[in-house]
Parts: C-alpha cells; sequence; structure tokens
C-alpha cells in the first residue's frame, strides 16, 4: 500500500538482473524482499540496493522552490532590517548615555566649583570680546570667564588682619573656566556656530579646602562680639577671609596682579578691564581640562535669596558676580549685611547642550544647584 | 545500478520542514532581537539613573528651572516666561507651554496639601489637570527630555514664620512619552526643604 502508487512502482517495470520486482510490490507483501532470480531461480545473494527501504523520491517542483527562497528572502529581509535597526538604536543609546554622563560630570564639577564655594567666595562671571582673546583661529568667538576665588585657612590670623595675608597669599586659589564659542565661515560665506569649549582650570581649591578644613561653620549674620568675627576698616568679617591688603593697606591686587585690577575694583558695577591684561590664560589648558568639546552652548544664573533671578550667557555684554560671605558684613551701613544677604545665591542655575563627536546626536541639560541655605520662593 | 540508487535516494526536504526551519530561523531571530532590546532597556536604565536623578534634584528646589531649547543652530534659546498671577508658563517658541508653575502661597495659614503626595500618578487631574494651572507649589512640564511633575505641600504648624515654613516637596521624573498617560516614574526624589519669602 505505502509503494502502490510511488514512483519507485512506476518504475518497477525496469528489467532488474534479479528478475522482475513487480510480485515484491504487490499489495500485503513486505515492503524489503530479498531479490532471487525469479520464480523458478536461485535466490541471489541480497543486494544492498535491493535491501533498501523503499523510499519515494520526495523532489520539489519549481514552485516549491521559488517558495522557500521567497520565504528565506522575506526572513532574510526582517532580520536584516530588525537587527540593522537594533544596532541603530543600540548606537544610538550609547551615545546618548555618553551625553548625560558628560552632562553629569559637567554638573558634579560644577556643584564643587560654584555650590559649595558660592555662599563663602566671590565668583565673577565676565563676557570677553573677540580682540581679547587674540587669537586670530578663535576670531569672532566669545569668552565667558567664571572665576572663584576661596581660601583653605582664612583665619589662620584671625585678630590680625596683616596675620592673613600670609596665609592668604599661601592658601588662595582660583577656578576659571571658560566657554568659547566659536563661528567660522562656512562656505557659502555665512557663519555658523561650529564648537564651544568648556574648560576648567586646573586649579582644585575647593579639593585642598576640603583637605584643610579649617572653616567654621558659616554665619549668615555676623553676630558681633564672637570669636569669629575680625574686624578691619570698620567692617566686621565672619568667618571668611577679606580681601588681599597690599603694602598701602589697601586692598591688594589678586593673584599676583593677573588681571591687573585691584581687588577693590571688582565689583558687579565695575567692569573689568578687558582691553586691558586679562589674565594670561596659562592655568587654561584645553587639550587635558577640557570637560567637552562638544559643548554647544553654555548659560549660567542663579537665584539669590530674595528671589531675584539673575542669568548670563555667552551673549551677556556685562560682567556679574556673585559675592562672596566676606561681604556680610555689618559696617557703618547698619544694616547693610542684609542687602548683601539679599544677594547670596541660593540656587545656581546653568544649561548646556552636549552633542555627539559626530554630531549627530544632539541633548539640551537644564540643571541648577542649590548652595547651602534656606530656599527663596522663586519669582512670586 | 545508478538509476537504481537515485531511485532509493531521500532528495530533499519537505515544504513542511522547510517552513519549520523557517519558524525556528524567525524564533531564533526574535529571540537575539529580544536579548538587544532587554539590553538596551538596561542602559536607557542606567541613562535614567544618570539624568533622570539630575533632573529631579533639579526641580526639587528649582520649580521654575532656566529652561532651554536648541535654536537649530547649535545655540540654546532660553524659555520665555509669562506671569499671570502666581503661575508662571515657559514657551520654548512652539507656542505650547512646555512648563508651568505656581506660585506657593504663604500667606495662607491653614493646610497646603496635595493630594496623592505619597503616590506617584502621573498628570493626576487633582493636581494638574488639563488646561488649568497646577495647585500652588506644584509644577509640570519637561525638562532634560524628561516628564517631570513637582508637589508641594506644608501644613499649617509648618510655618515658622510669616515669611519661613517648612514645605514637602515631590518630585517624579518620567519618560517623556508619559506625559499624556501614565507612567511609572524613573526616579521619585522627596525632601523637606525650607522656604523662604520676603528676605
Amino acid at each position: 500500500m505505502l509503494l502502490k502508487n510511488s514512483v519507485f512502482q512506476q518504475h518497477a517495470s525496469l528489467d532488474f538482473p534479479g528478475g522482475d520486482l513487480r510480485p515484491l510490490l504487490s499489495p500485503g507483501k513486505s515492503r524489503v524482499a530479498f531479490c532471487h532470480g525469479g520464480p523458478d531461480g536461485p535466490p541471489h545473494p541480497p543486494q544492498a540496493a535491493c535491501q533498501q527501504p523503499a523510499v519515494r523520491r520526495a523532489a520539489f517542483t519549481l514552485v516549491e522552490l521559488l517558495i522557500s527562497v521567497a520565504l528565506g528572502m522575506l526572513m532574510m529581509s526582517i532580520a536584516w532590517s530588525v537587527f540593522s535597526r537594533s544596532k541603530t538604536a543600540a548606537h544610538a543609546t550609547r551615545e546618548r548615555i555618553l551625553l548625560h554622563q558628560g552632562a553629569a560630570l559637567i554638573r558634579q564639577v560644577m556643584h564643587r566649583d560654584f555650590a559649595v564655594m558660592a555662599p563663602t567666595v566671590t565668583v565673577f562671571c565676565r563676557s570677553l570680546p573677540d580682540v581679547a582673546l587674540g587669537n586670530a583661529e578663535n576670531d569672532r568667538s566669545d569668552t565667558v570667564e567664571l572665576l572663584a576665588m576661596t581660601t583653605r585657612a582664612p583665619l589662620g590670623g584671625r585678630y590680625s588682619p596683616e596675620g592673613w595675608l600670609q596665609v592668604y597669599k599661601q592658601d588662595y586659589h582660583w577656578v576659571r573656566w571658560q566657554f568659547v564659542r566659536t563661528r567660522r565661515p562656512q562656505p557659502d560665506g555665512s557663519t555658523r556656530t561650529i564648537a564651544h569649549v568648556l574648560n576648567r582650570s586646573e586649579s582644585t581649591p575647593v579639593r585642598a579646602w576640603k583637605a584643610n578644613a579649617n572653616l567654621k561653620p558659616l554665619s549668615p549674620v555676623p553676630r558681633e562680639n564672637q570669636a569669629d568675627l575680625a574686624t578691619y576698616d570698620d567692617q566686621t568679617f565672619a568667618n571668611m577671609a577679606r580681601p588681599l591688603r597690599d603694602a598701602s593697606q589697601g586692598v591688594a591686587s589678586l593673584d599676583n596682579n593677573r588681571y591687573n585690577q585691584p581687588a577693590n575694583t571688582f565689583k558687579s558695577d565695575n567692569r573689568i578691564n578687558v582691553d586691558g591684561d586679562i589674565g594670561d590664560l596659562a592655568d587654561l589648558d584645553a587639550a587635558n581640562l577640557a570637560f567637552s568639546g562638544q559643548v554647544r552652548d553654555f548659560r549660567i544664573g542663579w537665584v539669590d535669596a530674595s528671589g531675584a533671578e539673575v542669568s548670563v550667557g555667552s551673549d551677556a555684554a556685562a560682567d556679574l558676580r556673585i559675592d562672596g560671605l566676606y561681604l556680610d558684613v555689618t559696617g557703618p551701613a547698619g544694616n547693610a549685611h542684609l542687602d548683601q544677604l539679599k544677594a547670596r545665591p541660593r540656587i545656581i542655575r546653568f544649561s548646556f547642550s552636549l552633542a555627539n563627536p559626530s554630531e549627530t546626536m544632539n541633548q539640551n541639560f537644564v540643571l541648577s544647584i542649590a548652595t547651602p541655605g534656606m530656599m527663596p520662593t522663586v519669582a512670586p | 545500478m545508478a538509476q537504481v540508487t537515485r531511485l532509493h535516494q531521500r532528495a530533499a526536504f519537505t515544504l513542511i520542514e522547510i517552513l519549520a526551519s523557517l519558524l525556528l530561523f524567525s524564533l531564533g531571530t526574535l529571540a537575539v532581537v529580544g536579548v538587544i532590546m532587554h539590553g538596551m532597556n538596561n542602559a536607557v536604565a542606567a541613562q535614567a539613573d544618570c539624568s533622570a536623578w539630575m533632573t529631579a534634584f533639579t526641580v526639587l528646589k528649582d520649580p521654575k528651572p532656566p529652561g532651554a531649547t536648541a535654536d537649530g543652530n547649535g545655540l540654546l534659546k532660553p524659555w520665555i516666561w509669562t506671569r499671570a498671577g502666581s503661575t508662571w508658563s515657559a514657551d520654548d517658541g512652539s507656542g505650547i507651554p512646555v512648563w508651568l508653575y505656581s506660585a506657593p502661597d504663604f500667606t495662607s495659614s491653614s493646610d497646603a496639601l496635595v493630594v496623592d503626595m505619597t503616590d506617584p500618578i502621573c498628570n493626576n487631574p487633582a493636581v494638574f489637570s488639563a488646561g488649568s494651572t497646577p495647585l500652588p507649589g506644584c509644577a509640570r512640564g519637561w525638562l532634560n527630555g524628561y516628564y517631570v511633575e513637582r508637589r508641594e505641600q506644608s501644613r499649617a504648624e509648618d510655618r515658622i514664620s510669616a515669611s519661613q515654613r517648612i514645605v514637602e516637596v515631590r518630585v517624579d521624573v518620567y519618560w517623556a512619552r508619559y506625559g499624556a498617560t501614565d507612567g511609572k516614574p524613573l526616579a521619585t526624589l522627596c525632601d523637606r526643604i525650607v522656604r523662604t519669602e520676603g528676605l
């Protein structure tokens, strides 16, 4: 029955050496039989061909082959597409994660440099015009420079302002953040911002500050007649160094006259002499200390204790200053310290945009970090 | 003889076998893709652990973040803020508000409680009803690629003075695609802060 209609049966009339095979294919007989020389002849030795199971020849038709090939190609195309998209998505995910990690790094260092120090140091933000850089390759570029000053042992000579000087000279540090925006001419004659660089100086004042944590707990409002207060020029300082003094008992210039400006001219209403010596920039190492060469934009601002908002970006024309705690003073003006307290930054805001090296992906980041102290009600 | 041998050969697969092979191949392909997608989800979760928390910390203290949107020229364009009473609305230039914030009411000596303060219910209509402003002290919007909700409440006994009070803040960070629906927050941050006014 199995072979009744099989191909084998169709060819059973072949003239086998052993005789006609058709009797073997009749219904009810065994599928496999030994070959013999015919009904009357002696049996031949079994031959391998004769003992093979009788299997049908199941060759494909052309239609079957075409269907199989089509299905295979269809599956391959689907698989290829899925794999391709998976690879692209995985690559994009990796790039995006790197962007977020870069943002986390910037936030971490910004927090260390500004949120931690802002209540205690003076931070300068200033925008420098192209000419100040004197760098032809960076023509048509702007710079926002963030300068911070701190000290690790402000009260080494607690009751002697002159005693502070030597300690202060040894311990003060600067943190310089420089953000450069470059606009490069395009082939079509237009200019396009192609690269922003966020650099930070190699000074690590907070690290030294923490390693020599001689700062006393901060007093938001100076208390007179307390051990941690000192008086200078009829002003009482709380827990923080005051500016250097020079030989003429004025406020000394800072950092070996790096900026060719007496420290007491660093005020929010006094522009830094950007047309003159802006510093040698020697402590900026773009190769080693650039946080990201793909920082497209960088803006910084803050919310002071009164809730007022101040912002500065790469297009800022004014120099801004975050006052240090040493300006939280009580002096002849009576309650002048309250005015200073109002200007104390409580929330440092910054935003920037990061792009991956191939500039095929861009992610904006807007972050705020809080300084120690009570939070103001923002823009009530 | 050669013909006999050819006749006894099992020449090829059947169509069923081919289809079964293709099915297995498909299952294998899907399994590999599934593994890749699982790995990507883990990577995205790692990203969320990194930046969603930064965003949560940002909004925790700063309910009116300095939002900015790329202007297409590689520069960030700050959001445009408009004020209506105590409510602030940010527009990134698209005409659609991307951030809403209602300043808390310090003059109130009564409880200023927010419903579902302990539950991460995205777009809770009782707090963030569509088309209306959030409750005082609350904010919502899109930041750093996430959808963020911020809730703030304080009780009468939390008032330290007329201008100072302790407030409880909760921030939930979601994927942006959950902005209009429900979803599980990527990051949730709760804290108590001292808020001042009128310094």
